[in-house]
């Protein structure tokens, strides 16, 4: 699943980007850049999916792609990939349903939440209703912990009864994944009396390599976000652990920083001035507003005589690189122009 | 402060704590502590040192803080008592961002335990939250970390004398699993204690026998385990003294005894899935652990019936803790040492590793040497000397504190005199030859009970103690144990294969349901 996705990045970036672009992808860089690429190219599902992975392993899974002759280097740091890579991922996209799943761009931010919650609280209930109180917690992230917390005051009047519904919803949404994915999302919890396995235990029994498991995790726990968010209704008890974030746009905090003055009426110069950010800084927070708020105008920071030329290029040159784009455009119109207009073209 | 009596005590151990009894030792080094005595206890592993400290410090009025050298050791210690229902407790430590430690500083007096790393105890910041506090007892666990003849030896040890001082004198509690009496003595000079009640436990364990194998190569050692396993399948460590061993003769293990359940434990894991393992294990949905030394600092697994040792430990003193592991319970257990000729070249290289080496100390000082100015901010030198001369942070810190020993570096100023830098770099020339020659020592003690002619167990303790229990079940294999006369209790193991329907109504308690 893993090379799979790696596959399709490398297809989808014909060869104007350079490998670590999909690193940041798969990470979840909050830069500019890395949005662009997701949205220009097609590959926001697998944005921030990864958030563990280590430049190491990254490289080393080229290595063994490159190996299996699935992808071949060309001459200056590009990857392309080779016609039995092609095959190979061709037959991946129809056998993993799992990979239309992932939904990173839109859930990365609150996935991990929503399941430590998750984890901590199965593992709390399944406990408690035993009368288990002395346990060791699956995680101690603050944040979920604190929640949990709190979350438990609320429940311990019918503890039972949420105890079934939450099962019943979560039975209902893993009887929609293959049985062996089930089997793996299942076999990570911990209850009472049973430990949840660690990616590596998983990674040997089931024979995948450890970064197909993160991926079949991830990929379950977007699905599961996506199903509940989508059918609040059928799925109160899980709603409840969506973290309130997903209401809100998937912006940096300092975007949204930026985005509050804007809103305010304030000019780029003046709020760069005030946050003491440079005024490229700020361009850049606005091409990520721009990529994330589909009702963002741009009209005041391009002109439409502007943005028609660039998108006359942009079509005529068939090309997402900037510099080449810029190359066949006046002086007049700048970088931070063509990239207001081709997030604008993304949203 | 008051004695409480004997029925108060028992009162709070059960209900606060949970036990039914005492171990032994505890009620003494905890009397002790409410007459208000500098106690120094000596306390085999698995024997409940730390509920020593922690009974005493959710009665006394005031603060109790904890030194302890490990940062896994406080997380452990605090997840614990959180688990039991001890809320005001907390671990400050390096893995604590900004606003977490910030967070804590300011509530700093809503705790009643307080564990930190002799390191942070000398943060000014943290120190001077710390002074407005009232401290009732001060303890120092893993104490013989204080001597160089200790197994461990961390050179931030040596200034808890002063902060005792500047804290007014709290009761002082130093623990530890082994120490000689050389050790002890050391402990008492450098904490300035010279009048401490000494509370000396027996640390040898009649229920485990002791064997060693002499084998050929590591290949027969893996065939020998596998042997032992496949006849007596218990609840098995195996220590081995690297990562990479430890992953390697774990995946051999798996493909050679599929019935057993194997998984291996090192610091190089993340944290979460270590925990997970450590919990599989004393949730008995493992059979078998590869580990490095970094496991079992805090598992109190009652069944371990076998501990191996793949390679030669560092010491005797991490030996006799890590083999301790076994029969908590009481019952019959063993530890088993598998030795090859050669096996010290790994402990030796580890030896050299510990500490800077001379040629990275000689390049130290010329580079310090370089920037020909009277005086230097040490903040300002100290992240490229580490980057340029790879060094680790136990090594940096050891070279820190020699540099502020011998005023060469004062209040965070280099003062760059030539006859002083010459007279340190000699001194510490001096230290690093001692120190080695030390540990290697150390090392060869080890080895030689490996060779011994005779019996294991008489050998083994008599450097630490006079005399020691008659074994209750099997002695050593000089005397009357061989692994054919063995009859542990053996698990049953049922690894049932069930899809994750049947896993998840069991989480949820739904099995009713069908």
């Amino acid at each position: 699943m893993y090379s799979a996705i790696l596959l399709k990045c490398i297809t989808k970036l014909q060869n104007e980007r350079s490998p670590s672009s999909i690193y940041h992808l798969l990470k979840g860089k909050r830069s500019s850049q890395t949005i662009q690429d997701a949205k220009a190219y097609g590959l926001s599902p697998f944005f921030g999916i990864y958030k563990t992975l280590s430049k190491k392993q990254f490289q080393n899974s080229l290595s063994i792609l490159q190996k299996e002759n699935l992808i071949t280097w060309l001459d200056d740091d590009q990857l392309m990939i080779t016609e039995a890579g092609r095959i190979s991922l061709q037959t991946d996209m129809e056998e993993s349903p799992e990979l239309d799943w992932l939904d990173g761009f839109n859930v990365h931010h609150i996935a991990p939440q929503f399941w430590l919650r998750l984890l901590l609280w199965i593992q709390t209930g399944s406990n408690l209703l035993k009368d288990e109180s002395h346990f060791i917690p699956v995680h101690d992230q603050w944040e979920s912990v604190d929640w949990v917390r709190q979350f438990y005051r609320n429940k311990k009047k019918d503890l039972e009864g949420h105890f079934t519904n939450l099962y019943q919803e979560l039975y209902s949404l893993l009887k929609l994944h293959r049985s062996f994915h089930a089997d793996i999302v299942v076999s990570r919890l911990t209850g009472y009396k049973k430990i949840g396995l660690s990616k590596q235990q998983i990674a040997e029994k089931w024979k995948l390599p450890i970064e197909d498991v993160e991926m079949y995790i991830q990929s379950s726990i977007h699905f599961i976000v996506n199903k509940v968010c989508q059918n609040q209704s059928e799925f109160p008890a899980l709603l409840a652990f969506i973290p309130e974030k997903l209401k809100q746009l998937p912006l940096t905090d300092s975007a949204a920083k930026t985005y509050y003055w804007l809103k305010q009426g304030y000019s780029i110069e003046h709020i760069a001035k005030k946050r003491r950010l440079k005024i490229n800084t700020i361009q850049d927070h606005l091409i990520e507003i721009t990529y994330v708020d589909s009702s963002f105008s741009i009209d005041s920071y391009v002109a439409k005589e502007d943005k028609e030329m660039i998108n006359r290029t942009i079509d005529e040159l068939n090309t997402k690189r900037l510099k080449v784009i810029k190359d066949h455009l006046p002086d007049s119109v700048s970088y931070f122009m063509i990239r207001m207009v081709m997030a604008k073209n993304y949203q | 402060m008051n004695k409480m009596n004997q029925k108060e005590l028992l009162d709070t151990l059960q209900h606060q704590f949970g036990f039914d009894e005492f171990r032994e030792g505890q009620y003494d080094i905890i009397q002790d502590i409410f007459c208000g005595e500098d106690v120094l206890g000596i306390l085999p592993t698995g024997t409940g040192k730390s509920l020593c400290y922690q009974l005493p410090a959710f009665s006394f009025e005031g603060v109790t803080v904890v030194i302890s050298p490990l940062v896994s050791l406080m997380i452990d210690q605090v997840k614990k008592l959180k688990a039991k229902g001890f809320k005001r407790v907390t671990a400050i430590n390096s893995l604590l961002d900004h606003n977490q430690r910030d967070n804590i500083f300011a509530h700093l007096n809503e705790y009643k335990l307080i564990y930190c790393s002799p390191e942070m105890l000398q943060n000014p910041f943290f120190f001077k939250h710390l002074k407005t506090l009232t401290i009732s007892l001060f303890v120092v666990d893993e104490a013989h970390c204080i001597s160089q003849w200790g197994h461990e030896f961390r050179t931030d040890y040596l200034k808890l004398k002063d902060s005792i001082k500047k804290l007014g004198n709290p009761t002082v509690l130093a623990l530890s699993a082994t120490a000689t009496p050389q050790v002890q003595d050391d402990i008492q000079y450098f904490l300035d204690k010279p009048n401490m009640k000494k509370r000396i436990y027996y640390m040898d364990r009649p229920n485990i026998a002791f064997s060693i194998e002499h084998v050929s190569n590591w290949q027969e050692k893996v065939n020998r385990i596998t042997d032992i396993l496949q006849h007596k399948p218990v609840p098995t460590m195996i220590y081995f003294s690297s990562r990479k061993w430890c992953e390697k003769v774990s995946e051999i293990l798996k493909k050679e005894l599929g019935s057993l359940r194997i998984a291996y434990y090192h610091g190089g894991m993340e944290a979460d899935d270590r925990l997970l393992i450590q919990q599989q294990f004393m949730n008995h949905q493992l059979d078998v652990i590869c580990c490095t030394s970094a496991f079992g600092m805090g598992v109190d697994k009652q069944d371990i019936r076998l501990v191996i040792h793949f390679h030669l430990p560092a010491q005797m003193e991490s030996f006799i803790q890590e083999a301790g592991r076994a029969g908590r319970d009481g019952k019959e257990s063993v530890s088993l040492v598998l030795y090859t000729d050669g096996d010290e070249q790994i402990p030796l290289r580890l030896i050299e590793q510990e500490l800077p080496t001379e040629k990275q100390t000689e390049n130290i000082f010329q580079d310090i040497n370089k920037c020909k100015t009277s005086s230097l901010p040490l903040k300002k030198v100290k992240e490229e000397l580490i980057f340029k001369n790879e060094l680790t942070e136990t090594q940096w810190n050891f070279l820190q504190y020699q540099f502020e020993k011998q005023q060469m570096v004062h209040n965070e100023q280099f003062h760059l005199d030539s006859k002083l830098l010459e007279d340190t770099f000699q001194q510490i020339l001096f230290l690093l030859r001692e120190r080695t020659t030390i540990k290697i020592k150390k090392l060869y003690e080890f080895i030689r009970w490996v060779k011994t002619p005779g019996c294991r167990r008489k050998d083994l303790y008599q450097t630490f103690q006079k005399g020691y229990q008659s074994p209750v079940y099997y002695c050593c294999d000089h005397c009357d144990f061989s692994f054919s006369k063995w009859n542990p209790p053996m698990n049953q193991i049922e690894e049932k294969v069930e899809g994750w329907e049947v896993e998840l109504k069991r989480i949820f308690h739904q099995e009713a349901i069908m």
